[in-house]
Order: structure tokens, then C-alpha cells, then sequence
């Protein structure tokens, strides 16, 4: 359980040329909540995220993660960064080890486990990232850009967190690439269900997708928040912030509009396909 | 970490200083520090302090701007005070005898050149920092790439110099963002920079440094191509967009730190 209360941040406190970044948020997560988080370029999200992992302090407010402020100063950063896994934009360009087994190891390593828990770990983080144990000996540096970044995923997925944080987890990867990371999510959440999985997204399918939950932020405060479904009944509204719905979705209310009967809240291919096929079908058979 | 240091730093203005010729301010800064390290007498300081307090007014940035970037020279220039204070031999003003074998004493002369060379620093700062935050690192290299210009004769490659220099500045901001990203990244990872022994700490950098590299090499790498691809070849038969002049400003700006030089230096030889 993720708790915001009035949450303010302003870069460059007190000197000439600050800028709030985020205004009095206000935002509760679930545990083992699959949320997405949307808005546009510059509208707060990372800055937003980092606060998740006391990597900035805030200029008011609070964060309280499972019973922890994480807005204390008093609180030990190794506890907090013990409960909240934050993949940066771009991983891979932290990795740094000589291979990836003990790259992927740097994290556990620092939490002080023991060798055998430390060995388990990676097995287990690599195992959800699909990366295999012949590459384990590799050097990360000689992967590809999709391997790399799923190396630097399982790096924190393998300190085991309560709360993972991915902040545009597809951001630059081809089509493969994409699927394999929004897959990998979807079976993270599966086998640990308990995991609150936080992520940054711009791409309207992927979110409809993956999770079941919609925080928007426009110009550095919460716009909306519901469900999937609610979400992107508000079409008109996420144009106005520079928004979307899904492709999809954009299509089926336009067929709407222009008068084929439907059935609301359309925002995945899948589906989408499902009901036009059955509505094509339908519409054959009136005609024969 | 790196907000105090204003290398590089330039403040908009339109004051004299401002518009006057790089080549000519980077000559005169020149001219400055020599006359600095070469007079010895008070009354030439005093000069010297007119001299520095009126460019600093005439340059038109806020004068606790300049202090700031003095502030992470503050242990270079105690250190030069105490040093100079210990070890120069003279008349003794305090005596301490160490071990009962070496007396360190702090002697008239010692004061006296510790003050001066304090001074020296402080105002070599200062006025180097006026050179900085009154030209851009675009005019400075251009500047610096004019002067060099002549020595191509003995195979002195002062375009390549200047494109150089061009380029490590503007990739000051770049490498201090990318440092404080993966700095971020790691402290996400439970690295601890800020515990330990001095060398657990130098070993806590590696996670820092060999990201910074890698990024450093792609970086360098991508700017090559991106410089080719538009037909970079050196700065054989290269003109300039906009060229600069020594104009009547210039000349003016010369004439005045020639009176105050030979004042300092009527001063000097007076006393």
C-alpha cells in the first residue's frame, strides 16, 4: 500500500530559476496493484517516481510505503530501497560488471545477503527476465540492446521488492524487444501477485494491456486516476492534455458514432477485433 | 556536486566587458596575471585592487555570483596562506618547538607573502572568472583558436586545438546530468557512495565510472559520425560565420590597463 498526501516538489528550492515540478499530489496504490502511469513529457512522472525511493526529497508532504514514511530523514535508506525497485529510463546504460551474473548480483550484494541467497536471486530475477544461464558468464556489454535491458531489469528485480517502478521500461526497443519486457511484466505479476508494479508508459496499447490501473499527470499534478475502463472512457480529456486513448478504442467510437451497435469499453486488439468480427458477422447475416 | 563550480558559466549581459573582442580579453587576462605575479609592493596591490574592483563593476554580474565559484577554491588558497606562513625564514614573530627538534615559526616575512600571494590568487580568480562568465565558451574558443593562428607556421593545429576545447565545454552539462542519472540508477541499487574507509569509498565509484566511459565513448563516437556526415574535415580552408574584430572598444579597454600597469609599476619602483 502506497500512500501520497499533498505531496510538493520544486527544483532548485530557494535559488533563481526554481520550478515546481509537482503540486500537492495526492495518490493511493493497492498492494499487488498493476498500475500504469501516463502523461505527457515534462508533466512529473519521473520526478514523481524518484520520490518512491527517497532519491529526492520532497519539498512538503509525504510518502509512506507499507507503514515506512519514506519522506523521513530519519529513515534508513537501505530499508526503503529494500522495499522499492526503481528501473530507471534506459537501464542498461548502468550496467558496469564484468558479467552479467554479477552484475544482476550488484544489488543483493548490497543488501549484504550470503552467497547462496545471493546465487538464488539472480537465478530467479534472470529466470523472470528470460535471460538464459549460458549468457550468465557473458559480459553485458556484448548483448543486444533487448538482453541488455533485461539484464539491468532483473539487477533489481533480484533485491526482490515489495514495489518495482519501471520508468519507460520499452523506451527505444523494436517491436520483439517491446513484447518480451510487457510479457515479462504480465508473468511477474502472475507469480507474485503480491508485487505492486508501478510503470511509466506512452504508449496507450501497452497500458491497456498490462495494467488494470490509470494515474494521469498533466502539468506536474494527479488529472485523473481510476480504473482501465474509467480511465479511457475519457477520451475527450486525454486529448486535452496531449493524450490518447488506444488505436482501438479510437476506432470502435467512431463505429459507434457513426451508428453500429458495440459493446462499450474496448481498449485492447484482442477484444477489439472479437467485436467487430461478430459485428460484421451479424450485419451478413441481416443482409442474407 | 558540481553546482558550485561556474567554469564555463556564462552570465547574458550587454556591458562593455560583454562586447568587447575575445582575442583582446583573452590577452589582457593574460597581461593581468602577469602584472599580478610580478609586482610585490603594497602601494601596486592597492592599484591592482582598483583595477580588479572596477572591472568587476564594469562587467555587470552579480558580484555574489564571482564569490561562488571562489568558494571551492577555499582550501587552495589556505593551504598556499598556511604554507607560506611556515616556511618562509625571517624574523620570528612565534616559535614552536616540535618534538625538540624542529621549530616551526611564523615569521614577519612569512605574513607579509602569505597575505600578498593570498591576495594574488584571489584577485587571478577573480579575474579569470570575469573572462568566463562574460564570454561565451563559443566566443572564448574562437578566440583563443584566432590567437593560436599564427603558429600554424611551426605545425601548431590551432583549429583542431579550439574544436577540442569547443567540444569538452559543451559536454561539461551533458556528463554532469548522465553522473547524477547513473548515480541515481546505483543508489537505487543499494550502492553507498557516502560510508567506509577512503578506499571502500574509491571502489564505490567503479559502479559510476565505468557507465560514465562507456556513455563517454558513445557519445564521442556519435558526434564523429554526426561531424562527418556533414562534411567535417578539419579546419583546412574553413570560414567563419561570424568574425570578430578588435575595434575602438578593444583599443580603449588596452589603454586603460596600460595606465593602471604603469602606475603599478611607477608604484613599485618608487617604494
Amino acid at each position: 500500500m502506497i500512500s501520497v498526501r499533498n505531496l510538493n516538489y520544486v527544483y532548485g528550492a530557494g535559488l533563481p530559476g526554481s520550478r515546481q515540478a509537482l503540486f500537492d499530489i495526492n495518490l493511493d496504490i493497492e498492494t499487488g496493484d498493476v498500475v500504469a502511469l501516463i502523461g505527457h513529457t515534462g508533466s512529473g512522472k519521473s520526478t514523481l517516481i524518484q520520490h518512491f525511493n527517497a532519491l529526492v526529497p520532497p519539498t512538503s508532504g509525504t510518502v509512506v510505503i507499507d507503514g515506512i514514511n519514506v519522506t523521513d530523514k530519519a529513515a534508513k535508506k537501505s530499508d526503503i530501497r529494500k522495499k522499492v525497485g526503481l528501473v530507471f529510463q534506459y537501464p542498461e546504460h548502468q550496467l558496469f560488471e564484468e558479467t552479467v551474473f554479477d552484475d544482476v548480483a550488484f544489488g543483493p550484494k548490497n543488501l549484504g545477503l550470503d552467497e547462496a541467497e545471493i546465487k538464488k536471486r539472480v537465478f530467479d530475477a534472470c529466470a523472470i527476465v528470460g535471460i538464459k544461464e549460458k549468457y550468465f558468464g557473458f559480459s553485458p556489454f556484448e548483448l543486444s540492446g533487448g538482453q541488455k535491458r533485461r539484464v539491468a531489469i532483473a539487477g533489481v528485480i533480484a533485491m526482490e521488492p515489495n514495489v518495482l517502478v519501471l520508468d519507460e521500461p520499452v523506451a527505444g526497443l523494436d517491436p520483439k524487444g517491446r513484447d518480451g519486457i510487457l510479457a515479462m511484466i504480465t508473468g511477474l505479476h502472475e507469480q507474485r501477485p503480491e508485487m505492486t508494479i508501478i510503470f511509466v508508459s506512452h504508449s496507450m496499447e501497452d497500458v491497456a494491456r498490462v495494467a488494470n490501473h490509470i494515474i494521469v499527470m498533466n502539468e506536474g499534478s494527479v488529472a485523473m486516476t481510476g480504473t482501465v475502463a474509467e480511465v479511457f472512457s475519457k477520451g475527450d480529456e486525454l486529448r486535452g492534455m496531449g493524450l490518447a486513448v488506444p488505436q482501438i478504442t479510437q476506432i470502435t467510437d467512431r463505429l459507434r458514432a457513426m451508428g453500429y451497435e458495440l459493446p462499450p469499453h474496448i481498449y485492447t486488439l484482442k477484444y477489439g477485433e472479437r467485436a467487430i468480427a461478430a459485428l460484421l458477422r451479424g450485419e451478413e447475416r441481416t443482409d442474407v | 556536486m558540481f553546482k558550485d563550480v561556474i567554469i564555463g558559466q556564462y552570465v547574458e549581459g550587454n556591458s562593455f566587458i560583454h562586447r568587447m573582442d575575445p582575442k583582446m580579453k583573452l590577452i589582457l587576462t593574460l597581461l593581468y596575471m602577469i602584472l599580478l605575479f610580478s609586482v610585490k609592493s603594497i602601494p601596486a596591490y592597492i592599484i591592482a585592487t582598483v583595477f580588479t574592483l572596477f572591472i568587476v563593476c564594469l562587467c555587470a554580474v552579480p558580484f555574489k555570483l564571482i564569490l561562488k565559484g571562489l568558494k571551492p577554491m577555499i582550501f587552495i588558497l589556505l593551504f598556499t596562506a598556511v604554507m607560506n606562513l611556515l616556511m618562509t625564514r625571517g624574523e620570528p614573530l612565534i616559535s614552536y618547538e616540535l618534538f625538540g627538534r624542529f621549530t616551526l615559526s611564523v615569521t614577519k616575512e612569512g605574513v607579509r607573502i602569505a597575505v600578498l600571494m593570498v591576495v594574488r590568487l584571489l584577485y587571478l580568480l577573480i579575474g579569470t572568472s570575469v573572462l568566463t562568465l562574460t564570454t561565451t565558451p563559443l566566443k572564448l574558443t574562437d578566440g583563443i583558436e584566432r590567437l593560436l593562428k599564427p603558429l600554424d607556421v611551426i605545425k601548431v593545429p590551432s583549429h583542431e586545438i579550439a574544436m577540442m576545447m569547443t567540444i569538452a565545454l559543451r559536454f561539461i552539462p551533458t556528463l554532469a546530468d548522465e553522473t547524477d542519472k547513473i548515480m541515481k540508477a546505483q543508489l537505487a541499487r543499494g550502492a553507498d557512495f557516502e560510508s567506509g574507509s577512503i578506499f571502500r569509498r574509491a571502489k564505490a565509484l567503479i559502479p559510476i565510472l565505468v557507465p560514465l566511459f562507456v556513455s563517454a565513448f558513445r557519445r564521442a563516437d556519435e558526434l564523429a559520425t554526426a561531424m562527418e556526415a556533414r562534411c567535417y574535415h578539419g579546419g583546412e580552408g574553413r570560414t567563419k560565420m561570424n568574425v570578430s574584430r578588435i575595434g575602438s572598444r578593444d583599443i580603449k579597454a588596452l589603454v586603460i590597463f596600460l595606465i593602471f600597469a604603469a602606475a603599478a609599476a611607477a608604484a613599485e619602483i618608487i617604494v
